[in-house]
Order: C-alpha cells, then structure tokens, then sequence
C-alpha cells in the first residue's frame, strides 16, 4: 500500500514536519475535558506540545492545550491544566496545527520511521518484567472500554467455519480472511468489528484447535498493527504461543526493554519481509545492532530493504548524513527484493525529505529567485522563493488553481520566511491541501536550488 | 388630524406676501448649536448653504431631501447586504468557530458563524418586504410562507405611506432612478408620447402572476422588483467582485438561463429610455400590489384651491401620479411629496384622505383618464394560464416522467414539486454560497427550473461549515437549518462508477475522495482493497492491488466534495477520466425533502432501527459473545 501516496516527497515532508506518528487508531474512545467545563468524545489523533489533534465524530480539530483541563486515552486520565481560576492571559488567535493530513491506513504496512524519541528512551515509562507480564496479563483478560458498544457485523454470505485454506476464488463476502483483508483492515472504523468477529468465531468454533489457534495470532495482529493495544496484542499472542518481532516491539512500548531484547536476541538476523527487526532495534536505541543486522541482511541478498531500514535507523538517530548514504546505498542497490519498487520510492522520498529538512542549509544556496510546483486541490500550485546572502527573503505564490485557501496563501509563505525553512511549518488548518502544496513546492525549489 | 409633511416644508422658501413661520423647538436649538451660514435668513430672502447644497444636487432632492436621503440609505443597505453580508470569504476556520452537535462531539462552524456575526440584519430583507415574493409563493405553494408577515408588516406601514416602498425602499427604484439619471435623460429621441393602454400593464401582469401562481406555477421571480436587481446584481456584478477580489478562475461559466436574465435585467434598465421610472410606474407587478393595496390607504395627496395651475408638479413628478387637473393618481402615488416641495403656493398637502377642507375642484382642467381595461386583465391571465399549461406539457419540470432531469439540490430544500413553486430565483442563495458550489440551472429542467440552484460538485462542494443558502432563502425553498440540522441533511447520494474509478478499473491508486470525506468529517466513504494479487498457495501478496472507495449511504449526505476533487484532479488537471469518477446523484431514496421535521432525528431512527435488527439477528442466532472465550478462563 505504499503506491498509495503518489507524492511521495509530501507525504514524507508530512510526517516529519508534523511529527506524524501514526494513523487514526479507532482505539477506544478518548476524551477532552476543556478549561471551559465542554467535554468532548472522540478520538486523540496526534498530540504535539502545544496542542491535541482531535478527532469527534464529526470532524477533526485542533485544541490549545492550554485550554484543556484534562485528556483520556485508551482510558489513561492526565490532567493538563488545574480547574479553577486561572487567569488565563488572553492570547491572540493562533493558527491551529493542521489536521492530520492525508495518508490513508497502512494496516498492514510496517510503521514507518517515527522521528520522535523512543518511550524507552525517556526513562520514566520503564516498567520491570514482572510488571510489564502482570500488565498483559490484566488487560488481556479485561474487555476493552469499547466492546459492549460495538455489534457483530458481517456479510451474511460470510463462511463462518473459516478454513485455513479459502476455497474457490477469491471473495470478500465469503472467505474471512478475505474479507479482513479487503474490507476490514483499510478501514479503522471496522476494525472493532473485526475484532468482535473474529473472537465471534473462536468462539463458535472452540473445538477446532487449529482455528482456534489461528484466531488468536489473527487477534494479536489485530491488537497491535490496527489498534495499538499493545497490552492486549501481546496477551493473544502469547496465548498462541508465538514469540516475535511483534511480541517484542508489544513489550518495549509497555515499557520493558530487557524483554524486547531478549526475544530479538532469539531470533537474530532480519529475515522479516520490511525489515521490522532493524526497525525495532532502531527504536530500542541500539542503533550498532541495527546497522549490523542491515549489513547481514543487505549480504543474504535483500540490500534495498535492508538499506531502506539502515537510513530510518539513522534517521531515527538524528545521524542524517549517514541516513542519506543508506538511502543512496537502497536505491542503487543489485540485490533486491520483489517489493523493489515500493521500496525504491520510499528510500527516494526520504532522501529527499532529509535533503529538504534536515539538511537544508542556505549558505549553500546562491541568491536568486526559485520556483517549483506541486499539485494543490484543483491543480498545479507554483512558488517563487527568493533567497538572498543566505536567507529565504520571501516566497510568492505565483499562480494556482484552488478556491477554497482562506488564510493560507498569505500565511505559510510568512511561516516559512520566519521559520527559514520548511521544517516545523504547520499546515493551515481546513486549508491543509494548499498549505500542504505550498510547503512542497518551496521544498522541492529550495532542494533544487542547493549547491 | 393627519399630517405628513415629509418634504420637510421648514427648509422651503415662505409663500410670498406671509410673514416667515416662527421657527420651531428642533429649529430654534438647531440654529443655536450649528453655523448660522447654514440657516436661510429670514429678514432677508437668501437661502443657507443647507437650502443652496439642495438646490445643487437636483431639484428632485431640493423638494424632498429626507426622501431621497431614505432611498439612498436604503440602496446602500441592500448593497451592503449583497455584497458584504453574503460574501461568505471572510470566514477563517478556527478552533472556537465550532458548534457542539448533539452526540458530544463538535463540527466546524467558521462559514455559518461567520455569516451570523455580520448579519446584524436580515441579509434577505428587502426580498422578504417584497410583498409579491410572500404572496405568489404562498400561492403557488399552497403553504405558509414566513415573509408573508414581513409582506403584512410593510402593506400596513403602507396605510400611511401608500406605495411608500416604492418611492422610499425600492432599491430597484433606486438603481432605476440613478440610471434615469445618467442615461435616460440624455436620450430624448426614444421617449414616448401620449398614453395608452399600457399604463395599466403591471395590474394585468399582476393579475396573471397570481392566476398562474394559483396554478401552481411560480412566474413572479421574472417580474417581481426584488428578484429582478438581487438576480441582476448576481449575474452581473458578483462575477466582477469574485474575479477582482478571489481570482478569476473563480468565477463559474455563465449558461444560457444566464444571458437571459442579463438581458431582461438591462431591458428593465432601459425601459428608462421610453419614460423615467417606466418599469415603476407601468410594468412592476410588485409595485401593482401596492397600488391595488391602496384603496385601504389612510392618508394620501390634496390639492387645495390656491392651486394655479403652474404644471410644476406634474413635471417633476416621478411616478406619473398627478392627473392632468392637479388631483392625485392615488394608486400611483407614493407620497415622495417632491411636489409638495415644489408647489410655488403650498397648495399641495398630504394629509387624511377623509380631510375635505378647502380642496381644489376636480376635473379642472378636464382630465382624460385610461380606465383599467378588462381586456387588459383577460389578456392577462390567458397569457399566464397559456404559460401553465406549457409548463405542463412542454417546457415544464414533467417531474413525474422516467428520467425526468432531477437536479441536486441545496441542503434543506422542500420537496422537488413544492421547492419549484417556493424557489423566487432570486440569487441570494448563490451569493452566499461559498465557492459558488449553488449555480442557477439553465434550462434543464425546461422553463421551470430556470435560475433555480442546482448544486454544481464539478465545480465545488458544499462546506461542511456553512448553512448560508438556507438563512438567505426569503421563501422557505430552502429551509433555514441549523449547523446540526444542515449536517446531517442528504442532499444526495455519491455514487462510484467502477468502471471508471482508478483502483476499481486497475489503474492507479487514488483515494483523494476517501480523504476528502474524511477531512470534511462524514466519513462516508470506506475503503476495499482491490486487485489483490494471490501467491501460489492462495494467500494475498501484501501491497498488491489498490485501496478503492465504498460509499456508506448511511453516512453520506451528497455534499459532493468527493466528485469535486475526483473532477478537478482525475479529470481537469490530469486528464484522466472523462468525468469524475464519483458523482452525486439526487433522486428518491438518495436525497432528504423534509417540509419539516427534523434531520437529525431521521438518521438517529434509522440507526436505531440498524442496531435493532442486529440485536434482533443476534439473538434470533444465540449469539451471547463474551471477550474471553471460555476456554481461557
């Protein structure tokens, strides 16, 4: 599902400049409870310093944190801001961050690099083997807050006996598999259900061991790549028996390292299809383990993925020169897998955005006016940036096509001439496909215009 | 008893041989705070610059100031409602501009609140004072249309000032009398001489609008005074104010109902050339309700016997309302009292119309008057009822028909057949529509559906935020709904072509309408994967085939923001498709023409009733699912 965004460099140049994390999990609902005494249920999509993306049924909005009393999540109350009188100082309108900007579900896809630092790394979330065990052994038995709200839900054409091998061809509305494949994994608002169905199942089906078995692993996958309950991932993957990368990453985001390393130690070499141990090693911090599993793995014949992995390492790591290297290594790598492909476009779309964020340096660029174009809501968007003894004078938006842009045609060329970059520059929000195009286009002319 | 001396006789020269009038309180304070340049000396016969400013400006506003300052003022006030309070660009989203929905959660509210903040006044106003609007439409609906009070309101004010609308409020009257201004008088040789029967036109219009309205069919909107400048300005100076100040490739293409309007606009304009103020005094059927309103009049024009036959009058009467013996047209008048200001002996007053006291003799000189003609008014009506019928059998809607054109339209419309005889195809509603997602529909629908708002997802889509067509309406076509209301009221239905669409037709993948549901917040759109490839033993090759669009009707409301960008990408910058691959489709089962009642609940119900048959389904099979099954407890 990596053809999915065609623009790469965007999607990229999102992800770092918005710390994006993950996709809108439709875990269990959260609340906000504002300064204000509203409150508010829905989903947390992203949390930033100064502000909660938050996604209601109806619409997904951005919060000052300063204004909010308290946050749940996946039934974890903080409290942000005491009640009470507070003397507030009124601040002038801020712009909103953008909304979570558009990358569909990738369920099934490994996550990508996360440009934050790791829970473990922090320290304070570290929890000892006992009590990371006692942790998933306690929520794996406890339903999710969620589970009496959802109803079972699936095509009655569906073949409840769920054969490890689907008969005849291939069909959504009659092998379950499939249809979890095609129906419920790209959809976060089915995943519930799928949950449901396949527990459904287990449970019609008790006697059968083998799909017994397979329901379990089925749920632990769903537990951790859809709903980022990595409590509960861990519980059915363990009562299934198996010991993996996955159970391992489940371990070191409930707070125990030693767990994650001694399963990772088991298995050794990266023989995964996206190269999820390097990644995994990456996010413990062990950033020479990681690289010397990519070099064993580049040598078993997979270089393009292993290098891919290597640069996220380094990325991760902040060693963005390194990072680039790897990239490069990907790229023009001979051995290669059969996802070569997605593969190449991933490395090249994080070339260039490590080019663009990390590594723009304006020294580098002689004074002139530039202009590149991206693709905006109704069309080609182009930009003139103008660059002078080092800095980014201002930046025009020469021509486009859209209608609806409110303030961002005047205010991201403002953030980016402030910010001197492109990095850390905030979608406008409900104009977030313009501001978005903006930021590319002044990107790509900042990134050509390098010497 | 009554006296209404609304030409302000203070600021006028005395009658010769009398002694000036002993000033009044107001006066006497007036000329005690203010520069006494600008008083008239009353020793002395010279005028102040108050009186000379006057003369200055034209002898229509030298003989009655407060009228031509009322015009003015209300003339602006509709400009400033036009373009100001229904130029929906000045929104900006923000976090606060939201509105808490029922279930807890919140929805962007920019556009709608946006709107509210600047309409201190009724953005529609003067369409609602429009009598005819409230009574053809009333009419024609057979239902109870709110501006029928505010017409109610204003024909009462017009026992006092009969046909005041006319001369004071119109601001049709108003752009009519600034083009006599600039235009009509500089052209002599086209002006008309004599009478005839047309000086009753706007009864025998009148009178066929309401036979064709109590058929059913609505011709006021081509005919009534407000309709006609809102629509005008709509078609011909929005487009200038959009391309000037957004860009020009907003504006949309013009179409056939288009011109046609430009030109019965500029026609109306240029009836001036005939006769100043022609299209008021002959033709407006609007203006015809208030004439015909006048036989209940409480107050009007007399003329005493100090009359000299001077003609001054009759010359600067603007509405043709002075009989040639000095006596009044008191269907026509509309008490401007620039005669009163004029008149050299102050023989013209306007007082109770039951005041008898020393009044000039009638017929005197002898006055040769058109009567009303009933030819006139059976020319009329047949000519409406021929239109009726037309509309029945040949350039009608025939909504009844297989494959009848069946347009999309605003959100909170009333039913199709009832939202043609409640539409006054105004334009207010396109005014306000943000990025023109409401165009005028040309002829597709045939004669009746002609200006109406069709929603244009090619062009743009509705904003989840905006509420605006709804508030503007001044018939109740479109229901005025709340954000939550408008929220969840479907418009239509988005339909996937999967033959065309990208990843359906194995092309590439594309999810730009999955995103922009999303982003708008009905997340109507799912997911399915398609084009899956299979390994040799059956099992599906992970980031093979594409992700392609299922609308869930239950949550799409046909806002068309998908087809918006489906078109303005696949098809228009990229050239992919023909048309865009996702399409909202109007038509029953897939759109919401509630006359009443709330949205809202419809959807709660239906999802009740979904959750009903689950459970209903569940327990029917036996399902008690617990999380843990037993066999790990």
């Amino acid at each position: 599902m990596s053809r999915l965004p065609r623009c790469a460099l965007g999607s990229l140049l999102l992800a770092c400049c918005l710390g994006l994390a993950s996709s809108p999990a439709a875990r269990a609902e959260d609340t906000l409870e504002m300064l204000s005494g509203m409150k508010l249920r829905g989903q947390v999509v992203k949390e930033s310093d100064s502000a909660i993306e938050f996604l209601a049924s109806g619409a997904q909005m951005s919060f000052e944190k300063s204004k909010i009393h308290a946050v749940t999540v996946s039934g974890q109350r903080r409290v942000l801001n005491a009640l009470g009188p507070k003397l507030d100082p009124p601040k002038p309108a801020a712009k909103p961050p953008a909304p979570e900007p558009a990358a569909p579900p990738k369920p099934a896809a490994p996550p990508r690099p996360e440009p934050q630092a790791a829970p473990a790394e922090k320290g304070k979330d570290a929890k000892s083997r006992a009590e990371v065990l006692a942790l998933i052994e306690q929520a794996g038995r406890a339903a999710p807050p969620w589970w009496e709200q959802v109803q079972l839900n699936y095509p009655n054409s569906l073949d409840l006996s769920w054969p490890a091998k689907a008969q005849g061809g291939w069909n959504n509305q009659k092998n379950v598999g499939q249809y979890l494949w095609d129906i419920v994994n790209p959809n976060p608002s089915k995943w519930q259900q799928g949950v449901r169905l396949i527990t459904h199942l287990m449970t019609t089906n008790s006697n059968d061991q083998d799909l017994v078995q397979r329901g379990m692993r089925t749920l632990g996958g769903m537990y951790h790549n859809l709903l980022r309950d990595y409590a509960r991932a861990a519980f059915w993957w363990q009562k299934a028996g198996v010991s993996h990368e996955g159970l391992a990453d489940c371990y070191f985001r409930l707070g125990c390292k030693d767990l994650a390393v001694e399963i990772l130690n088991k298995e050794g070499a990266d023989r995964t299809r996206h190269g999820e141990v390097i990644k995994l090693w990456a996010d413990l911090g062990e950033l020479e383990t990681a690289l010397k599993l990519a070099e064993g793995k580049a040598a078993a014949g997979q270089a393009d993925i292993a290098y891919l992995a290597a640069g996220d390492a380094c990325r991760l790591a902040g060693r963005y020169p390194e990072a680039l290297a790897y990239y490069q290594k990907s790229l023009s790598a001979t051995q290669v897998t059969r996802d070569n492909k997605q593969t190449k476009e991933r490395a090249q779309s994080s070339l260039d955005a490590v080019k663009v964020f990390e590594l723009l340096d304006l020294k580098r660029i002689p004074d002139g006016a530039y202009t590149d174009t991206s693709s905006s809501y109704s069309g080609p968007l182009t930009v003139a940036v103008s660059v002078q003894g080092a800095r980014i004078k201002d930046v025009k938006i020469t021509s486009h096509q859209d209608k609806q842009f409110y303030g961002s045609l005047d205010e991201i060329p403002a953030k980016i001439v402030e910010k001197q970059g492109v990095k850390g520059v905030d979608t406008f929000s409900s104009a977030t496909i313009t501001s978005e195009a903006i930021i590319n286009a002044a990107a790509k002319a900042l990134a050509k215009a390098m010497k | 008893m009554l006296r209404i001396d609304l030409f302000l006789p203070f600021l006028r020269r005395p009658k010769k041989g009398q002694p000036p009038r002993a000033p009044g309180r107001c006066a006497r304070l007036a000329r005690k705070l203010l520069p006494a340049a600008l008083f008239s000396d009353p020793l002395r016969p010279r005028a102040g610059l108050v009186r000379r400013l006057l003369k200055k400006i034209g002898p229509v506003t030298y003989s009655a100031p407060l009228r031509r300052g009322v015009q003015a003022l209300c003339f602006v006030l509709f400009l400033v409602f036009f373009f100001y309070v229904c130029w929906p660009y000045t929104a900006s989203p923000h976090p606060e501009r939201i509105v808490a929905l029922g279930d807890g959660s919140v929805w962007p509210a920019h556009y709608a609140q946006d709107r509210e903040a600047k309409e201190w006044g009724q953005a529609e106003f003067f369409l609602i004072l429009d009598p005819l609007v409230a009574f053809s439409t009333a009419l024609a609906g057979k239902a109870w249309v709110w501006s029928l009070a505010w017409a109610a309101g204003i024909l009462a004010v017009c026992l006092i000032f009969p046909r005041g609308f006319c001369g004071y409020l119109c601001p049709l009257g108003t752009l009519i009398d600034l083009f006599d201004w600039s235009v009509g008088k500089r052209v002599e040789r086209t002006k008309l001489q004599g009478d005839g029967w047309w000086v009753h036109l706007k009864y025998y219009l009148l009178a066929g609008i309401l036979a064709a309205s109590a058929c059913g069919v609505l011709l006021s909107g081509f005919f009534a005074a407000i309709p006609v400048i809102t629509r005008g300005l709509q078609f011909i100076l929005a487009p200038l104010q959009m391309g000037f100040l957004r860009g020009w490739h907003q504006v949309p293409p013009l179409n056939a109902g288009h011109y046609l309007s430009i030109v019965l606009f500029l026609g109306v304009l240029g009836l001036g050339l005939l006769r100043k103020r022609f299209w008021c005094r002959y033709v407006c059927p609007s203006g015809a309700v208030f004439s015909v309103f006048n036989v209940f009049r409480a107050a009007e024009r007399k003329v005493e016997s100090s009359c000299i036959h001077c003609n001054k009058c009759v010359e600067i009467c603007p509405f043709d309302a002075i009989k040639a013996d000095f006596t009044t047209r008191t269907a026509d008048c509309t008490l401007c009292q620039s005669c009163g200001g004029v008149c050299p002996t102050h023989a013209i007053k306007f007082v109770d119309r039951w005041d008898l006291t020393s009044l000039k003799k009638e017929d005197e000189p002898p006055t040769a008057e058109i009567p009303l003609d009933r030819r006139g008014f059976l020319a009329g009506t047949a000519a409406s009822l021929f239109t009726v019928l037309g509309m029945e059998h040949a350039f009608g809607a025939e909504l009844g028909r297989p494959g009848a054109a069946l347009p999309v339209r605003p959100p909170g419309s009333v039913p199709e057949a009832q939202f043609l005889q409640l539409c006054i195809r105004c334009g207010e509603c396109f005014k306000a529509c943000p990025n023109n997602v409401l165009q005028p529909m040309g002829f597709k629908q045939g004669l009746e559906g002609l200006w109406t708002p069709e929603v244009v997802a090619d062009w743009s889509g509705c904003e989840s935020s905006c509420n605006n067509c709804g508030q503007v309406c001044p018939t109740g076509a479109i229901r005025a709904l709340p954000l939550e209301e408008k929220r969840h009221a479907r418009m239509g239905l988005a339909v996937v072509d999967t033959q065309a669409c990208l990843p359906y037709a194995n092309r590439e993948a594309c999810d730009l309408c999955v995103q922009e549901c999303k982003a708008a917040g009905y997340m109507a759109i799912d997911y399915m994967q398609v084009h899956t490839q299979v390994d040799e033993d059956g099992f599906p090759v992970p980031d093979t085939g594409y992700l392609a669009p299922v609308v869930n009707p239950d949550l799409c409301v046909g806002c068309g923001l998908c087809q918006t960008r489906c078109y303005l990408v696949n098809k228009k910058d990229k050239g992919l498709l023909a048309m865009s691959a996702i399409v909202v489709e109007a038509g029953a089962g897939k759109e919401d023409r509630l006359t009443q009642g709330s949205y809202a609940d419809l959807r709660r119900m239906e999802a009740d009733a979904r959750a009903k048959r689950q459970r209903e389904f569940e327990r029917q099979q036996g399902i008690t699912d617990q999380y843990l099954p037993d066999f790990l407890k």
